[in-house]
């Protein structure tokens, strides 16, 4: 699913002694099948952006294209419901809202909440939990008796259970031990590489930027500063210093290296530095 | 060295759990140290935040707190000496405004109003917050509300703070901020207060003095930073993150370059690759 944003506003309290304008003149486009990362400080409009595309709140001004369908000021709530089925949002620490009897039903609760029979619903939820990794044994348990990281794969499985076609992460790996992040990260790559999904992340791990993403967002002040792919991004180390954003660690390490007068070519992940730092030491280097 | 915390064959059981949180748990912790205890999601490091100012009693084993025993007698003495935050900001307010919320714990224990004042006053001041005094804590950011958690804690004048995975859900600038608050505190401070951080976070474990490993609830090492981050093998075997120099000197090995056997930090590795590379 296609997502695009013209000329996008959104005030909170609109026409009232209290409206405050949380975005405005949102402009971009995020590609159909790809990984799109949503970088920006807290409080730039990521997260009010963020709500527009599952139509939990509708723009004030603009127009918005998810995939066939057209949101405008004018759209009532009621009209996405058929785009909101193919749309899942995982909020910042999902298990919060866990609230079924067992895992099983905890799970289900979407599916059937979109229509799909007892038996239908059952197989879906089987299904996400067995590809977010969680045995069989746990179906019958309580959510509430798991560990933080299991009843995180249990909120994002009664995401994925909707099978939806845009997976929305909001800092899904938040709060997590590093373990714990990493198995996350790679079933959202593998799961969109496989079902060809769209992915939106937001996120303040540039490293996950970098690793991932096909498509960078940045936000600021409520609107779209810029746009393109992490390469370009994390080019203007400045710039981003200036939006109090973060550089991946292995840019700068390699920027690091540049001021000692090491230089190497554009690299955003380890691998690529070592690879070039590797080619550097060759000649001195003791080979084994 | 005076010993603050001592942990003598400390085991705890949650109740209908088979296995125990926390193992035969022996450690001292010297005043005036800086502590990072580290370990995967439920590795039992918060049960043993929380046995030390007894919102849990430990199910076998001794724990002292300077010279106090940990006991449901010494309760209240105990948690004046040992402040907590926790993880989650929005958890712990109680107050209408700032102020209020860093005189809650004061006015519980009792302290007369002309003193509670300064306290608030000066606790805020500490953590560069006395500005929002007057301001609605719901509508801090994160990183400030954290700060303001500290500030409550710095109030009551404890001997040992102890973070709870306080930054984790912090952006990085917030994280960024709170161990620099962290640092400015233990060089204002020395060894009047001796902090205690539990975290994922590699940069705020490198900071501290001395770093505690505890996986499954069994003490895995213990040792100054350089001692246990050398080790990247047995920190991914516990679930924990690398520091970014060790992981790219495991790269550079793989591709059959010599790399120093030795911890290096990040300034560390820099300057071994410039050199290498130009004395080449």
């Amino acid at each position: 699913m296609a997502i695009n944003f013209n000329q996008v506003g959104f005030t909170y309290q609109l026409n009232t002694p209290f409206a405050t304008q949380g975005l405005h003149d949102v402009n971009f486009t995020m590609p159909e099948g790809k990984f799109t990362a949503v970088i920006g400080h807290t409080g730039s409009g990521k997260s009010t952006m963020v709500q527009h595309l599952d139509g939990l709140v509708i723009p004030t001004a603009g127009e918005i294209t998810i995939a066939e369908q057209r949101i405008v000021p004018t759209t009532k709530p009621k009209e996405l419901n058929k785009m909101r089925a193919h749309v899942g949002l995982v909020f910042q620490f999902p298990e919060a809202q866990l609230f079924e009897q067992t895992v099983l039903k905890d799970v289900m609760f979407g599916p059937k909440n979109f229509g799909k029979t007892a038996t239908e619903a059952e197989a879906a939820a089987k299904r996400a939990l067995r590809t977010v990794g969680m045995a069989e044994k746990y179906d019958e348990r309580s959510p509430f008796e798991l560990s933080g990281g299991q009843m995180r794969r249990v909120a994002i499985a009664g995401v994925l259970a909707m099978e939806p076609d845009l997976l929305i992460l909001d800092e899904p790996t938040a709060g997590l031990d590093p373990a714990g992040q990493e198995e996350l990260m790679t079933l959202f790559a593998r799961l969109q590489k496989e079902r060809h999904l769209t992915v939106v992340l937001i996120t303040h791990q540039m490293e996950y930027v970098a690793q991932y993403a096909d498509h960078v967002v940045v936000f600021e002040g409520g609107t779209v500063v810029k746009e393109g792919t992490p390469a370009k991004i994390f080019d203007d180390v400045a710039w981003l210093q200036e939006k109090q954003l973060d550089v991946p660690i292995a840019k700068q390490f390699a920027d690091k290296l540049a001021t000692k007068g090491v230089t190497l070519d554009t690299v955003l992940d380890i691998d690529a530095l070592a690879d070039q730092l590797a080619e550097q030491l060759g000649g001195s280097a003791h080979v084994h | 060295m005076t010993p603050i915390i001592e942990l003598s064959h400390v085991t705890y059981s949650y109740p209908n759990s088979d296995t125990p949180a926390l193992k035969d748990l022996s450690l001292t912790i010297n005043q005036g140290e800086w502590v990072a205890i580290i370990g995967h999601n439920g590795s039992g490091k918060s049960t043993l935040a929380k046995l030390l100012n007894y919102l849990l009693a430990p199910t076998a084993g001794d724990i002292t707190i300077a010279g106090t025993p940990v006991t449901e007698e010494n309760m209240w003495a105990i948690r004046d000496m040992v402040g907590m935050v926790f993880q989650n900001p929005d958890n712990q307010f109680v107050g209408a405004t700032v102020a209020d919320d860093v005189a809650f714990g004061l006015e519980n224990r009792g302290i007369a109003r002309e003193e509670m004042i300064t306290r608030v006053q000066a606790a805020l001041t500490e953590v560069q917050m006395a500005a929002f005094a007057d301001r609605e804590p719901a509508r801090l950011s994160g990183g400030q509300k954290q700060r303001v958690a500290i500030a409550s804690v710095l109030a009551i004048q404890p001997k040992i703070l102890i973070l709870d995975e306080a930054t984790a859900m912090l952006d990085p600038k917030g994280r960024r901020e709170m161990i620099a608050l962290v640092h400015e505190l233990k060089t204002r401070m020395g060894d009047e207060l001796t902090v205690l951080s539990i975290t994922h976070d590699i940069e705020e474990a490198a900071s501290a003095d001395r770093v505690v490993v505890i996986n499954d609830g069994d003490l895995i090492e213990t040792g100054a930073p350089a001692q246990v981050f050398a080790n990247a093998d047995k920190l991914r075997e516990f679930g924990l993150a690398v520091p970014f120099a060790e992981q790219l000197k495991e790269k550079l090995r793989e591709r059959g370059i010599d790399v120093p056997a030795s911890y290096l930090t990040t300034e560390g590795m820099v300057d071994w690759l410039w050199q290498s590379i130009s004395t080449k």
